[in-house]
């Protein structure tokens, strides 16, 4: 039966040396015997290498101040941060206005129910001025369930 | 000039055969001869019949609805140039003038006369005149309007062989069936009675009425729309101003009519009649009633609601229907109107 556990953070304190004599034999054991543990060893070694050539810069003067002195760090960041907040909420104030106003300028639709009975009475009137009354009037003496 | 590149001779030999090919490709379908033959002279006679011979008599009318079909009949007094429909009677014609009874009286609904600019039948029905059956005993003369493009018989007219008076006119579908039909059952008076004798009570026209005219327009503003020509060849003949904001067009082609009223706003369905029939026509849905005048269609585009009245074969106000549809394309306002409304409803 295979007791061998799988990589763990055991590797990144046997790479920078933390570990005790025992713990460090013990991963001696491990990455003789597993290429899954040489595998995960290679690729922090890997990382830290790359982490290692990174340029280093400088900081700007004041920076640490700045980070030590967490009261003037806090009320800059406040500065900072309301000038968005003021143009977003103006900006929702403005759009919030418009829609108000256009709803009082533009209006709206109104409901419309056509008076179909009346309208037909409408055409027939005046269809009956240019062609037979007789026919095109007879329909306005009628009481029909669509008259009414 | 001389050509002598093959390549040129054969660019002049194809323009000048497309040159003989174009009038005949792109030549408009060959317009009706405008006649005024008997049939137009017929159904002339008969508008000035109704109101020019003394006669009573009874109607019946017959139309069909998604129910079923129905009849009504409507008794006809005419004497002195004053024609009378109904019991009561309910409708009274003279001369240009039209009255209708209301709920608090007489309404004086039309008075205006019209200019004869309306183009004939003939000019787009081909109109045939033979002899027809008897109709409420009379002999007659039949004029059938039929449609030139499917040959199909539409309207059947029997005019009475003496005196012109229109005694029935059915409307028949595409397939020949009868959709609508009015016309006497009896006219004249009593038994022996000729058409030329007074009724027993003469219809005189109402001494005090309320006027409800509509007011002519010349022009028609935004978002209304009053085109020219509307479906197959109905021309715009009049346009007014009816109550409540109502714009009314009013097309003909001569032999039937279709009244179009816009009115601003959103259809609101609920206040309509029951017994509409949807249906999808021009890619639109409309709300139809068949009705013993003629068919009635609602729908709405754009901001605009329409109604169209007509007394024409539906698939000729289908046609009609085309020529109200949503505008070609909002200007850049509408389209900011539009998205920043849109979501609202509004």
């Amino acid at each position: 039966m295979n007791t061998r556990p799988a990589p763990d953070d055991r590797l990144s304190a046997y790479l920078d040396g933390e570990l005790d004599a025992a713990e460090r034999d013990t991963v001696d054991g491990y990455l003789a015997e597993s290429s899954e543990w040489r595998a995960e060893r290679d690729e922090i070694e890997f990382a830290r290498d790359a982490l290692r050539e990174l340029p280093v810069h400088e900081a700007r003067p004041g920076f640490w101040e700045d980070v030590l002195s967490p009261d003037v760090a806090k009320a800059r960041a406040g500065r900072r941060s309301r000038l968005p907040r003021l143009v977003a909420a103006g900006t929702a104030a403005v759009a919030v206005a418009a829609v108000v106003v256009a709803s009082l300028v533009i209006p709206s639709p109104d409901r419309v129910t056509p008076r179909i009975p009346a309208l037909s009475d409408s055409h027939a009137v005046r269809t009956s001025v240019s062609d037979e009354p007789v026919s095109q009037l007879a329909a306005l003496s009628m009481i029909t369930p669509f008259r009414k | 000039m001389s050509i002598r590149s093959p390549r040129a001779l054969i660019l002049v030999a194809t323009a000048a055969a497309l040159t003989g090919v174009a009038p005949l490709v792109l030549a408009p379908e060959p317009a009706a001869t405008s006649q005024t033959g008997p049939g137009v002279q017929l159904l002339d006679d008969a508008r000035r019949a109704a109101q020019e011979q003394d006669f009573s008599g009874v109607l019946e009318v017959t139309w069909s609805d998604a129910t079923g079909q129905h009849n009504n009949d409507v008794s006809v007094r005419s004497a002195s140039g004053v024609l009378a429909l109904g019991d009561r009677p309910s409708v009274i014609v003279e001369g240009a003038r039209r009255f209708v009874q209301g709920p608090d009286g007489w309404l004086a609904v039309w008075s205006q006369e019209t200019k004869p600019d309306i183009a004939p039948a003939s000019d787009k029905w081909e109109l045939s005149v033979h002899d027809g059956p008897t109709v409420a005993g009379r002999p007659t003369r039949e004029i059938d309007a039929t449609d030139r493009r499917h040959g199909k018989v539409r309207e059947r007219l029997y005019l009475d062989e003496s005196t012109s008076l229109m005694l029935r006119r059915e409307q028949l579908d595409t397939r020949g069936r009868a959709v609508r039909a009015i016309g006497f059952t009896s006219i004249g008076g009593p038994a022996g009675t000729l058409i030329g004798a007074l009724p027993a009570e003469a219809p005189t026209a109402p001494v005090g009425s309320t006027s409800r005219q509509p007011h002519v327009l010349h022009d028609v503003a935004a978002p209304f729309r009053a085109p020219r020509a509307a479906g197959d060849r109905f021309q715009l003949v009049g346009r007014y101003d009816e109550a409540h904001g109502t714009l009314h067009l009013f097309y003909s082609d001569g032999l039937f009519s279709v009244s179009v009223f816009e009115q601003q706003g959103d259809l609101d369905p609920t206040g309509l009649p029951a017994g509409a029939e949807p249906r999808t026509v021009q890619g639109r849905d409309v709300r139809q009633y068949r009705t013993p005048g003629g068919v009635v269609m609602v729908w709405q585009s754009d901001d605009v609601v329409y109604t169209s009245v007509s007394d024409a074969p539906v698939d000729q106000i289908d046609h009609v229907l085309a020529d109200f549809g949503p505008s070609p394309s909002p200007n850049a306002l509408d389209r900011v109107t539009n998205f920043v409304l849109g979501p609202f409803s509004w």
